[in-house]
Protein backbone atom coordinates (compact mmCIF):
# COMPACT_ATOMS: atom_id res chain seq x y z
CA UNK A 1 0.00 0.00 0.00
CA UNK A 2 2.79 2.30 0.69
CA UNK A 3 4.39 1.66 -2.32
CA UNK A 4 1.30 2.28 -4.33
CA UNK A 5 1.06 5.36 -2.47
CA UNK A 6 4.64 6.84 -3.01
CA UNK A 7 4.06 5.98 -6.61
CA UNK A 8 1.01 7.69 -7.10
CA UNK A 9 2.41 10.99 -5.22
CA UNK A 10 5.31 10.49 -7.77
CA UNK A 11 2.81 10.48 -10.68
CA UNK A 12 1.31 13.46 -9.27
CA UNK A 13 4.21 15.88 -8.34
CA UNK A 14 5.84 14.98 -11.77
CA UNK A 15 2.31 16.35 -13.34
CA UNK A 16 2.60 19.30 -11.30
CA UNK A 17 6.69 19.84 -13.04
CA UNK A 18 4.76 19.97 -15.98
CA UNK A 19 2.93 22.85 -14.91
CA UNK A 20 5.85 24.59 -13.55
CA UNK A 21 7.43 23.91 -16.94
CA UNK A 22 4.46 25.24 -18.98
CA UNK A 23 5.04 27.85 -16.61
CA UNK A 24 8.63 28.67 -17.26
CA UNK A 25 7.32 28.56 -20.88
CA UNK A 26 4.84 30.81 -20.41
CA UNK A 27 6.76 33.39 -18.50
CA UNK A 28 9.59 33.02 -21.22
CA UNK A 29 7.49 34.60 -23.65
CA UNK A 30 6.32 37.41 -22.02
CA UNK A 31 8.93 38.09 -19.56
CA UNK A 32 12.21 40.53 -20.10
CA UNK A 33 14.11 39.41 -17.24
CA UNK A 34 13.92 35.65 -18.22
CA UNK A 35 14.35 36.59 -21.77
CA UNK A 36 18.03 38.55 -20.63
CA UNK A 37 18.64 35.46 -18.81
CA UNK A 38 18.20 33.16 -21.30
CA UNK A 39 20.64 35.32 -23.80
CA UNK A 40 23.65 33.41 -21.55
CA UNK A 41 22.36 29.68 -22.57
CA UNK A 42 23.13 27.92 -25.68
CA UNK A 43 20.31 27.26 -28.32
CA UNK A 44 18.25 24.30 -27.64
CA UNK A 45 19.59 23.60 -24.23
CA UNK A 46 17.53 21.23 -22.32
CA UNK A 47 16.40 21.34 -19.10
CA UNK A 48 14.48 18.75 -17.63
CA UNK A 49 12.95 18.62 -13.80
CA UNK A 50 12.47 15.10 -12.08
CA UNK A 51 10.71 14.72 -8.84
CA UNK A 52 12.60 12.04 -7.76
CA UNK A 53 16.07 10.02 -8.81
CA UNK A 54 15.63 8.21 -12.19
CA UNK A 55 12.33 9.72 -12.67
CA UNK A 56 11.29 10.66 -16.30
CA UNK A 57 11.48 14.41 -16.53
CA UNK A 58 9.58 17.11 -17.42
CA UNK A 59 11.51 19.33 -19.92
CA UNK A 60 11.83 22.91 -21.44
CA UNK A 61 14.25 23.99 -24.75
CA UNK A 62 15.66 27.01 -25.15
CA UNK A 63 14.89 28.13 -28.38
CA UNK A 64 14.63 31.61 -30.50
CA UNK A 65 15.13 33.29 -26.73
CA UNK A 66 12.32 31.41 -25.03
CA UNK A 67 12.01 28.38 -23.46
CA UNK A 68 9.15 25.75 -24.61
CA UNK A 69 7.99 22.79 -22.98
CA UNK A 70 9.08 19.82 -24.46
CA UNK A 71 6.32 17.24 -24.87
CA UNK A 72 8.54 14.06 -24.92
CA UNK A 73 9.48 12.58 -20.97
CA UNK A 74 12.09 10.26 -22.57
CA UNK A 75 14.89 12.51 -23.20
CA UNK A 76 18.11 13.08 -21.48
CA UNK A 77 18.00 16.78 -20.74
CA UNK A 78 21.34 18.72 -21.07
CA UNK A 79 20.43 20.38 -16.92
CA UNK A 80 18.93 17.93 -14.87
CA UNK A 81 17.41 19.40 -11.68
CA UNK A 82 16.10 16.23 -9.21
CA UNK A 83 14.85 16.14 -5.94
CA UNK A 84 16.28 13.91 -3.55
CA UNK A 85 13.19 12.86 -2.01
CA UNK A 86 9.32 12.99 -2.64
CA UNK A 87 9.09 15.16 0.52
CA UNK A 88 11.45 17.51 -0.71
CA UNK A 89 9.88 17.78 -3.86
CA UNK A 90 6.56 18.35 -2.37
CA UNK A 91 7.82 21.26 -0.38
CA UNK A 92 8.94 22.92 -3.67
CA UNK A 93 5.62 22.35 -5.44
CA UNK A 94 3.17 23.33 -2.11
CA UNK A 95 5.39 26.87 -1.77
CA UNK A 96 6.64 25.43 1.60
CA UNK A 97 10.55 25.93 0.07
CA UNK A 98 11.39 27.83 -3.00
CA UNK A 99 14.04 25.94 -5.76
CA UNK A 100 16.63 28.21 -4.47
CA UNK A 101 15.96 27.05 -0.57
CA UNK A 102 15.83 23.51 -2.04
CA UNK A 103 19.58 24.13 -3.80
CA UNK A 104 20.96 25.68 -1.01
CA UNK A 105 20.04 23.24 1.34
CA UNK A 106 21.00 20.31 -0.97
CA UNK A 107 17.73 18.98 -1.20
CA UNK A 108 18.04 18.28 -5.05
CA UNK A 109 20.68 17.45 -7.03
CA UNK A 110 21.82 18.92 -10.77
CA UNK A 111 23.76 17.15 -13.86
CA UNK A 112 24.98 19.63 -16.33
CA UNK A 113 26.56 22.80 -16.67
CA UNK A 114 26.64 24.86 -13.03
CA UNK A 115 28.20 27.66 -14.77
CA UNK A 116 24.30 28.23 -15.28
CA UNK A 117 22.82 27.58 -12.12
CA UNK A 118 23.09 31.11 -10.69
CA UNK A 119 20.73 32.13 -13.60
CA UNK A 120 18.87 28.94 -13.62
CA UNK A 121 17.81 30.04 -10.02
CA UNK A 122 16.91 33.55 -10.99
CA UNK A 123 14.48 32.85 -13.72
CA UNK A 124 12.87 29.49 -11.12
CA UNK A 125 12.31 33.28 -8.64
CA UNK A 126 10.46 34.69 -11.28
CA UNK A 127 8.45 32.00 -12.67
CA UNK A 128 7.60 31.21 -8.69
CA UNK A 129 6.47 34.64 -8.36
CA UNK A 130 3.91 34.50 -11.18
CA UNK A 131 2.62 30.92 -10.48
CA UNK A 132 2.18 31.58 -6.62
CA UNK A 133 -0.29 33.76 -5.05
CA UNK A 134 1.07 36.53 -3.49
CA UNK A 135 1.59 35.28 0.36
CA UNK A 136 3.49 32.38 -0.58
CA UNK A 137 5.85 35.02 -2.41
CA UNK A 138 6.72 36.96 0.44
CA UNK A 139 7.98 34.34 2.54
CA UNK A 140 9.69 32.22 -0.52
CA UNK A 141 12.00 35.47 -1.59
CA UNK A 142 14.19 37.46 -0.03
CA UNK A 143 13.52 40.26 -2.47
CA UNK A 144 9.92 41.23 -4.20
CA UNK A 145 10.68 40.47 -7.90
CA UNK A 146 9.09 43.31 -9.76
CA UNK A 147 6.64 41.31 -12.39
CA UNK A 148 6.52 42.57 -15.85
CA UNK A 149 2.81 41.33 -17.24
CA UNK A 150 0.08 40.46 -15.27
CA UNK A 151 -0.57 37.22 -13.74
CA UNK A 152 -3.39 36.70 -15.03
CA UNK A 153 -2.02 36.33 -18.75
CA UNK A 154 0.63 33.45 -17.46
CA UNK A 155 -2.42 31.55 -15.61
CA UNK A 156 -4.05 32.13 -18.87
CA UNK A 157 -1.52 30.61 -21.24
CA UNK A 158 -0.76 27.88 -19.00
CA UNK A 159 -4.32 27.16 -18.79
CA UNK A 160 -5.13 27.24 -23.06
CA UNK A 161 -1.60 25.09 -23.44
CA UNK A 162 -3.18 22.64 -20.79
CA UNK A 163 -5.97 22.54 -22.61
CA UNK A 164 -4.35 21.22 -25.79
CA UNK A 165 -3.94 24.63 -27.74
CA UNK A 166 -0.05 25.09 -27.20
CA UNK A 167 0.64 21.16 -26.99
CA UNK A 168 4.98 22.32 -26.48
CA UNK A 169 7.53 20.98 -28.92
CA UNK A 170 8.38 17.34 -29.51
CA UNK A 171 12.33 16.57 -29.67
CA UNK A 172 12.30 15.22 -32.61
CA UNK A 173 11.23 18.89 -33.95
CA UNK A 174 13.88 20.95 -31.82
CA UNK B 1 23.81 30.67 15.79
CA UNK B 2 20.42 29.41 14.57
CA UNK B 3 20.20 25.80 12.97
CA UNK B 4 19.34 25.44 9.35
CA UNK B 5 16.49 24.00 8.65
CA UNK B 6 17.98 21.58 6.69
CA UNK B 7 21.74 20.72 5.91
CA UNK B 8 24.25 18.27 4.66
CA UNK B 9 27.86 18.08 5.54
CA UNK B 10 30.81 15.82 3.99
CA UNK B 11 34.28 16.44 5.25
CA UNK B 12 37.92 14.24 3.97
CA UNK B 13 38.26 11.18 5.15
CA UNK B 14 41.93 11.15 6.54
CA UNK B 15 44.54 13.67 7.23
CA UNK B 16 48.14 13.03 8.25
CA UNK B 17 49.52 16.45 9.09
CA UNK B 18 53.10 17.21 10.58
CA UNK B 19 57.21 16.69 9.56
CA UNK B 20 57.30 13.76 7.72
CA UNK B 21 54.00 12.93 6.82
CA UNK B 22 54.80 12.37 3.45
CA UNK B 23 56.93 9.28 4.63
CA UNK B 24 53.98 7.90 5.68
CA UNK B 25 52.18 7.26 1.92
CA UNK B 26 52.98 3.91 1.44
CA UNK B 27 51.43 2.91 3.98
CA UNK B 28 48.36 4.73 3.21
CA UNK B 29 48.50 3.41 -0.05
CA UNK B 30 48.79 -0.42 1.43
CA UNK B 31 45.84 0.09 3.26
CA UNK B 32 43.88 1.25 0.41
CA UNK B 33 44.92 -1.37 -1.74
CA UNK B 34 47.12 0.09 -3.81
CA UNK B 35 49.41 -1.38 -5.84
CA UNK B 36 50.24 0.77 -8.84
CA UNK B 37 49.54 4.76 -8.21
CA UNK B 38 49.78 7.23 -10.68
CA UNK B 39 51.13 10.38 -9.03
CA UNK B 40 50.42 13.44 -11.11
CA UNK B 41 51.92 16.92 -10.73
CA UNK B 42 53.18 20.01 -12.30
CA UNK B 43 56.68 20.49 -14.27
CA UNK B 44 57.89 22.98 -10.91
CA UNK B 45 56.58 20.43 -7.88
CA UNK B 46 58.70 17.55 -9.51
CA UNK B 47 62.25 19.75 -9.50
CA UNK B 48 61.45 20.23 -5.53
CA UNK B 49 63.68 17.92 -3.39
CA UNK B 50 60.30 17.04 -1.14
CA UNK B 51 58.60 15.33 -4.37
CA UNK B 52 62.03 13.80 -5.05
CA UNK B 53 62.13 12.05 -1.82
CA UNK B 54 58.57 11.17 -1.58
CA UNK B 55 59.14 9.36 -4.94
CA UNK B 56 62.27 7.30 -3.15
CA UNK B 57 60.46 6.07 -0.51
CA UNK B 58 57.82 4.88 -2.94
CA UNK B 59 60.29 2.96 -4.42
CA UNK B 60 61.97 1.47 -1.68
CA UNK B 61 58.37 0.44 0.00
CA UNK B 62 57.25 -1.48 -2.79
CA UNK B 63 55.98 0.94 -5.19
CA UNK B 64 58.45 1.15 -7.57
CA UNK B 65 56.01 0.33 -10.95
CA UNK B 66 54.68 3.93 -10.35
CA UNK B 67 53.41 5.84 -13.10
CA UNK B 68 54.24 9.79 -13.70
CA UNK B 69 52.46 12.32 -15.61
CA UNK B 70 54.62 15.57 -14.08
CA UNK B 71 53.13 18.09 -17.21
CA UNK B 72 49.93 19.68 -15.46
CA UNK B 73 49.63 23.19 -16.59
CA UNK B 74 47.88 25.80 -14.52
CA UNK B 75 43.87 26.25 -15.04
CA UNK B 76 43.75 22.18 -15.53
CA UNK B 77 42.89 22.03 -18.95
CA UNK B 78 39.70 18.89 -19.66
CA UNK B 79 42.17 17.97 -22.23
CA UNK B 80 44.81 16.76 -19.99
CA UNK B 81 42.54 15.49 -17.28
CA UNK B 82 41.09 12.97 -19.90
CA UNK B 83 44.86 12.19 -21.17
CA UNK B 84 46.08 11.33 -18.12
CA UNK B 85 42.91 8.84 -17.39
CA UNK B 86 43.70 7.30 -21.02
CA UNK B 87 47.38 6.97 -19.43
CA UNK B 88 45.94 5.53 -15.65
CA UNK B 89 43.90 3.12 -17.81
CA UNK B 90 46.44 1.49 -19.77
CA UNK B 91 49.51 1.46 -17.46
CA UNK B 92 46.75 -0.26 -15.21
CA UNK B 93 47.14 1.65 -12.28
CA UNK B 94 44.63 1.38 -9.17
CA UNK B 95 45.27 4.96 -7.40
CA UNK B 96 45.72 8.47 -7.46
CA UNK B 97 48.53 10.39 -5.59
CA UNK B 98 48.22 14.22 -6.75
CA UNK B 99 51.06 16.50 -5.55
CA UNK B 100 50.39 20.41 -6.04
CA UNK B 101 48.28 23.54 -5.78
CA UNK B 102 44.55 23.37 -6.79
CA UNK B 103 45.07 23.01 -10.94
CA UNK B 104 47.00 19.93 -10.23
CA UNK B 105 44.05 18.82 -7.25
CA UNK B 106 41.33 20.11 -9.29
CA UNK B 107 43.06 17.93 -12.05
CA UNK B 108 43.55 14.52 -10.34
CA UNK B 109 39.96 14.63 -9.22
CA UNK B 110 38.47 15.08 -12.83
CA UNK B 111 40.90 12.33 -13.71
CA UNK B 112 39.15 9.89 -10.54
CA UNK B 113 36.07 10.88 -12.15
CA UNK B 114 36.79 9.75 -15.64
CA UNK B 115 38.85 6.39 -14.76
CA UNK B 116 35.85 5.36 -11.96
CA UNK B 117 33.18 5.95 -14.04
CA UNK B 118 34.45 5.16 -17.22
CA UNK B 119 33.28 8.26 -18.89
CA UNK B 120 35.52 9.63 -21.33
CA UNK B 121 35.20 13.55 -21.39
CA UNK B 122 34.71 15.34 -18.09
CA UNK B 123 31.68 17.85 -19.67
CA UNK B 124 29.81 14.54 -19.07
CA UNK B 125 30.22 14.65 -16.01
CA UNK B 126 29.49 18.34 -14.56
CA UNK B 127 26.95 18.79 -11.98
CA UNK B 128 26.38 19.06 -8.05
CA UNK B 129 25.65 15.59 -6.07
CA UNK B 130 24.89 13.30 -9.07
CA UNK B 131 28.10 10.77 -9.32
CA UNK B 132 26.79 7.30 -7.77
CA UNK B 133 29.49 4.63 -6.67
CA UNK B 134 32.90 5.10 -5.20
CA UNK B 135 35.96 6.76 -6.66
CA UNK B 136 39.41 5.23 -6.77
CA UNK B 137 41.48 5.74 -3.70
CA UNK B 138 43.33 9.03 -4.03
CA UNK B 139 45.97 10.88 -1.89
CA UNK B 140 46.08 15.03 -2.26
CA UNK B 141 49.61 16.53 -1.22
CA UNK B 142 49.08 20.48 -1.75
CA UNK B 143 51.86 22.41 -2.00
CA UNK B 144 50.27 26.17 -1.73
CA UNK B 145 47.96 26.61 1.54
CA UNK B 146 45.20 28.62 -0.04
CA UNK B 147 42.66 26.40 -2.58
CA UNK B 148 41.71 23.92 0.22
CA UNK B 149 41.06 21.70 -2.59
CA UNK B 150 42.88 18.85 -0.54
CA UNK B 151 39.94 19.21 1.50
CA UNK B 152 36.87 19.91 -0.91
CA UNK B 153 33.85 18.29 -3.06
CA UNK B 154 34.66 20.94 -5.44
CA UNK B 155 36.75 20.20 -8.90
CA UNK B 156 36.95 23.75 -11.35
CA UNK B 157 38.36 22.50 -14.48
CA UNK B 158 38.97 24.39 -17.62
CA UNK B 159 37.66 23.58 -21.37
CA UNK B 160 40.72 25.22 -23.56
CA UNK B 161 38.83 24.82 -26.49
CA UNK B 162 35.23 25.90 -25.87
CA UNK B 163 37.08 28.69 -23.66
CA UNK B 164 34.68 27.87 -19.89
CA UNK B 165 34.87 26.64 -16.81
CA UNK B 166 33.49 23.58 -15.43
CA UNK B 167 32.47 23.01 -12.49
CA UNK B 168 31.85 19.52 -10.59
CA UNK B 169 30.77 19.17 -7.22
CA UNK B 170 30.59 16.11 -5.32
CA UNK B 171 31.52 14.62 -1.54
CA UNK B 172 32.71 11.77 -3.83
CA UNK B 173 35.98 13.84 -5.27
CA UNK B 174 37.23 15.03 -1.85
CA UNK B 175 40.43 13.02 -1.49
CA UNK B 176 40.96 9.97 0.13
CA UNK B 177 43.63 10.93 2.31
CA UNK B 178 45.29 14.21 2.86
CA UNK B 179 48.98 14.80 3.28
CA UNK B 180 50.05 18.03 5.27
CA UNK B 181 53.63 18.02 5.49
CA UNK B 182 55.15 21.62 5.84
CA UNK B 183 58.43 20.20 3.60
CA UNK B 184 55.58 20.37 0.60
CA UNK B 185 54.87 24.12 0.91
CA UNK B 186 58.58 25.29 2.26
CA UNK B 187 59.77 26.57 -0.56
CA UNK B 188 56.63 28.98 -1.54
CA UNK B 189 57.43 32.52 -1.84
CA UNK B 190 56.53 34.58 0.32
CA UNK B 191 54.31 36.83 -2.07
CA UNK B 192 52.65 32.93 -3.09
CA UNK B 193 52.65 32.37 0.25
CA UNK B 194 50.93 35.98 1.38
CA UNK B 195 48.04 35.76 -1.32
CA UNK B 196 47.21 31.92 -1.66
CA UNK B 197 46.81 32.39 2.34
CA UNK B 198 44.71 35.58 2.01
CA UNK B 199 42.27 33.59 -0.25
CA UNK B 200 42.15 29.97 2.15
CA UNK B 201 41.10 33.84 4.75
CA UNK B 202 38.31 34.23 2.57
CA UNK B 203 37.53 31.05 2.21
CA UNK B 204 36.46 30.82 5.64
CA UNK B 205 35.47 34.05 5.97
CA UNK B 206 33.09 33.50 3.25
CA UNK B 207 31.36 30.18 4.39
CA UNK B 208 31.03 31.70 8.00
CA UNK B 209 28.04 33.78 6.89
CA UNK B 210 27.22 31.76 3.62
CA UNK B 211 23.69 30.81 2.99
CA UNK B 212 24.97 27.34 3.40
CA UNK B 213 26.78 27.75 6.45
CA UNK B 214 25.94 25.04 9.12
CA UNK B 215 27.26 24.40 12.58
CA UNK B 216 29.91 22.41 11.90
CA UNK B 217 31.36 24.38 8.48
CA UNK B 218 31.27 27.08 10.96
CA UNK B 219 33.65 25.43 13.72
CA UNK B 220 35.82 24.55 10.39
CA UNK B 221 35.71 27.86 10.03
CA UNK B 222 36.63 29.61 12.81
CA UNK B 223 39.46 27.51 13.86
CA UNK B 224 40.48 28.15 10.58
CA UNK B 225 40.56 31.50 10.65
CA UNK B 226 42.62 31.28 14.45
CA UNK B 227 45.01 29.55 12.57
CA UNK B 228 45.41 31.57 9.59
CA UNK B 229 45.69 35.08 11.07
CA UNK B 230 47.86 34.02 13.59
CA UNK B 231 50.63 32.43 11.58
CA UNK B 232 50.72 33.88 8.13
CA UNK B 233 52.74 36.87 9.22
CA UNK B 234 55.18 34.49 10.76
CA UNK B 235 55.48 32.10 7.77
CA UNK B 236 56.53 35.23 5.82
CA UNK B 237 58.71 36.77 7.98
CA UNK B 238 60.52 32.80 8.73
CA UNK B 239 59.88 31.07 5.90
CA UNK B 240 61.44 27.75 7.34
CA UNK B 241 59.12 27.82 9.92
CA UNK B 242 57.83 24.38 10.08
CA UNK B 243 55.42 25.28 12.94
CA UNK B 244 53.78 28.33 11.15
CA UNK B 245 54.07 26.52 7.95
CA UNK B 246 52.40 23.62 9.29
CA UNK B 247 49.60 25.61 10.93
CA UNK B 248 48.98 27.54 7.77
CA UNK B 249 48.67 24.23 6.04
CA UNK B 250 45.81 23.29 8.41
CA UNK B 251 44.34 26.23 8.39
CA UNK B 252 44.24 25.91 4.89
CA UNK B 253 43.02 22.52 4.89
CA UNK B 254 40.00 23.78 7.33
CA UNK B 255 38.87 26.60 5.60
CA UNK B 256 38.59 23.88 2.69
CA UNK B 257 36.17 22.03 5.01
CA UNK B 258 33.92 25.00 5.23
CA UNK B 259 33.94 26.18 2.31
CA UNK B 260 33.16 22.54 0.56
CA UNK B 261 29.95 22.54 2.42
CA UNK B 262 29.11 26.28 3.56
CA UNK B 263 30.55 27.33 -0.32
CA UNK B 264 31.80 30.90 -0.71
CA UNK B 265 30.07 34.10 -1.75
CA UNK B 266 30.46 37.74 -3.22
CA UNK B 267 34.18 38.14 -2.81
CA UNK B 268 34.54 34.74 -5.30
CA UNK B 269 31.87 35.97 -7.67
CA UNK B 270 33.39 39.09 -8.01
CA UNK B 271 36.65 37.88 -8.09
CA UNK B 272 36.14 34.55 -10.67
CA UNK B 273 35.02 37.36 -12.43
CA UNK B 274 37.53 39.71 -12.16
CA UNK B 275 40.38 36.55 -12.82
CA UNK B 276 38.56 35.73 -16.31
CA UNK B 277 38.71 39.27 -17.40
CA UNK B 278 41.58 40.95 -16.56
CA UNK B 279 44.06 37.70 -15.67
CA UNK B 280 45.18 38.53 -12.30
CA UNK B 281 46.13 36.18 -9.48
CA UNK B 282 43.26 34.52 -7.33
CA UNK B 283 44.15 35.02 -4.55
CA UNK B 284 45.42 38.61 -5.12
CA UNK B 285 41.33 40.06 -5.65
CA UNK B 286 40.72 38.31 -2.91
CA UNK B 287 42.97 40.46 -1.04
CA UNK B 288 41.56 43.50 -2.89
CA UNK B 289 37.97 42.51 -2.86
CA UNK B 290 37.48 40.83 1.05
CA UNK B 291 37.13 43.86 3.28
CA UNK B 292 34.92 45.81 0.23
CA UNK B 293 32.06 42.66 0.54
CA UNK B 294 32.72 42.30 4.02
CA UNK B 295 31.26 45.97 4.07
CA UNK B 296 28.39 45.76 1.68
CA UNK B 297 27.33 42.34 3.50
CA UNK B 298 27.08 44.20 6.81
CA UNK B 299 23.95 44.53 6.69
CA UNK B 300 23.11 40.45 6.89
CA UNK B 301 26.04 39.50 8.72
CA UNK B 302 26.75 42.17 11.73
CA UNK B 303 26.20 39.36 14.53
CA UNK B 304 28.19 36.87 13.25
CA UNK B 305 31.13 39.48 11.79
CA UNK B 306 31.11 41.31 15.24
CA UNK B 307 31.65 37.58 16.78
CA UNK B 308 34.28 37.43 13.90
CA UNK B 309 36.74 40.16 16.19
CA UNK B 310 37.39 37.64 18.50
CA UNK B 311 39.09 35.20 16.48
CA UNK B 312 41.28 37.87 14.60
CA UNK B 313 42.29 40.40 17.04
CA UNK B 314 41.48 38.02 20.90
CA UNK B 315 39.51 38.34 23.68
CA UNK B 316 41.34 41.48 25.23
CA UNK B 317 40.21 43.35 22.37
CA UNK B 318 36.86 42.01 21.82
CA UNK B 319 35.68 42.62 25.32
CA UNK B 320 36.97 46.10 24.91
CA UNK B 321 35.15 46.91 21.89
CA UNK B 322 31.85 48.46 22.65
CA UNK B 323 29.57 45.19 20.75
CA UNK B 324 27.47 47.90 18.17
CA UNK B 325 31.46 48.66 16.84
CA UNK B 326 32.96 44.91 16.72
CA UNK B 327 31.53 44.18 13.24
CA UNK B 328 33.26 47.16 11.92
CA UNK B 329 36.49 46.53 14.21
CA UNK B 330 36.97 43.13 12.71
CA UNK B 331 37.10 43.96 9.44
CA UNK B 332 39.32 47.05 10.26
CA UNK B 333 41.46 44.44 11.36
CA UNK B 334 41.19 42.20 8.57
CA UNK B 335 42.40 45.57 6.58
CA UNK B 336 45.43 46.12 8.96
CA UNK B 337 46.65 42.51 8.41
CA UNK B 338 46.82 42.99 4.71
CA UNK B 339 48.53 46.42 5.16
CA UNK B 340 51.08 44.26 7.36
CA UNK B 341 51.10 41.69 4.38
CA UNK B 342 51.55 43.85 2.04
CA UNK B 343 54.82 45.74 3.55
CA UNK B 344 56.39 42.07 3.85
CA UNK B 345 55.28 40.53 0.69
CA UNK B 346 54.05 42.70 -1.93
CA UNK B 347 50.14 41.93 -1.62
CA UNK B 348 47.61 44.23 -3.34
CA UNK B 349 45.11 46.42 -1.54
CA UNK B 350 43.34 48.03 -4.60
CA UNK B 351 42.23 47.55 -7.63
CA UNK B 352 44.90 49.97 -9.23
CA UNK B 353 47.24 47.59 -7.83
CA UNK B 354 46.22 44.86 -9.89
CA UNK B 355 46.52 47.56 -13.05
CA UNK B 356 42.26 46.57 -12.86
CA UNK B 357 39.85 49.88 -14.07
CA UNK B 358 36.95 51.48 -14.70
CA UNK B 359 36.44 50.35 -18.40
CA UNK B 360 36.95 46.75 -16.97
CA UNK B 361 33.63 46.92 -14.33
CA UNK B 362 30.70 46.60 -17.18
CA UNK B 363 32.45 42.50 -18.05
CA UNK B 364 33.25 41.95 -14.60
CA UNK B 365 30.05 43.11 -13.38
CA UNK B 366 27.96 40.78 -15.99
CA UNK B 367 30.18 37.23 -15.15
CA UNK B 368 29.74 38.06 -11.29
CA UNK B 369 26.16 37.79 -11.32
CA UNK B 370 26.38 34.24 -12.98
CA UNK B 371 29.20 32.89 -10.90
CA UNK B 372 27.48 29.94 -8.74
CA UNK B 373 29.49 32.06 -5.30
CA UNK B 374 26.69 34.71 -6.06
CA UNK B 375 24.05 31.92 -5.09
CA UNK B 376 25.17 31.61 -1.39
CA UNK B 377 26.72 35.21 -0.86
CA UNK B 378 24.17 36.56 2.37
CA UNK B 379 23.16 39.88 0.50
CA UNK B 380 21.78 39.02 -3.12
CA UNK B 381 24.17 40.26 -5.65
CA UNK B 382 23.05 42.80 -8.13
CA UNK B 383 24.40 45.44 -10.73
CA UNK B 384 24.58 48.15 -8.29
CA UNK B 385 25.89 46.30 -5.42
CA UNK B 386 29.16 44.81 -7.31
CA UNK B 387 29.50 47.97 -8.70
CA UNK B 388 29.92 49.65 -5.27
CA UNK B 389 32.09 46.80 -4.21
CA UNK B 390 34.32 47.67 -7.28
CA UNK B 391 34.12 51.36 -7.05
CA UNK B 392 35.26 51.55 -3.20
CA UNK B 393 38.33 48.92 -4.40
CA UNK B 394 39.86 50.87 -6.40
FE1 LIG C 1 39.37 30.89 -3.47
Amino acid sequence: MKKLLYKAGTVFSQLILDIVCQGIDAVSKYDRVVQRELSGFPENTIMGFSAVMDGKPSCVIKKNGAFHKVKDHTIQPDILISFKSLKAAYAVLLGIDSVKTAYLNYRLYYKGDLMLSAAILRIMDRVESYLFPDFIMKRLLSMKPVRQVSKILIYGTVISSLLGFNKGVSYENT
Amino acid sequence: MKIPEFYEHTTGKRVISGVDALSHIPYELKMAGVTKPIIVTDVIVCKLPFFKKMLESLKVSGFADFDLFDQIPADSPVTIAEQIAIQYTSAECDGIIAVGGGSVLDCAKSVNLLVSTGATKVESVMGMDHIPGNLKPFIAVPTTSGTGSEATKVAVVSDPIKKIKIEIITEKIIPTVSVLDPEATISLPAKVTASTGFDALTHAIEALYSLQSNPLSRVEALTAIELIVGNIENVIKNPKDIYSRLALANGSYLAGCAFSNAMVGGVHAIGHAAGAVCHVAHGDIMSVLLPAVMKANLIATKEITSELLYWLEGAEVFSSTPVEKRAEKAIESIINIRKRLKVISGLPETLSDLKIDRSQFEEIINKALDDGASITNPVSLTREFVFKILESSL
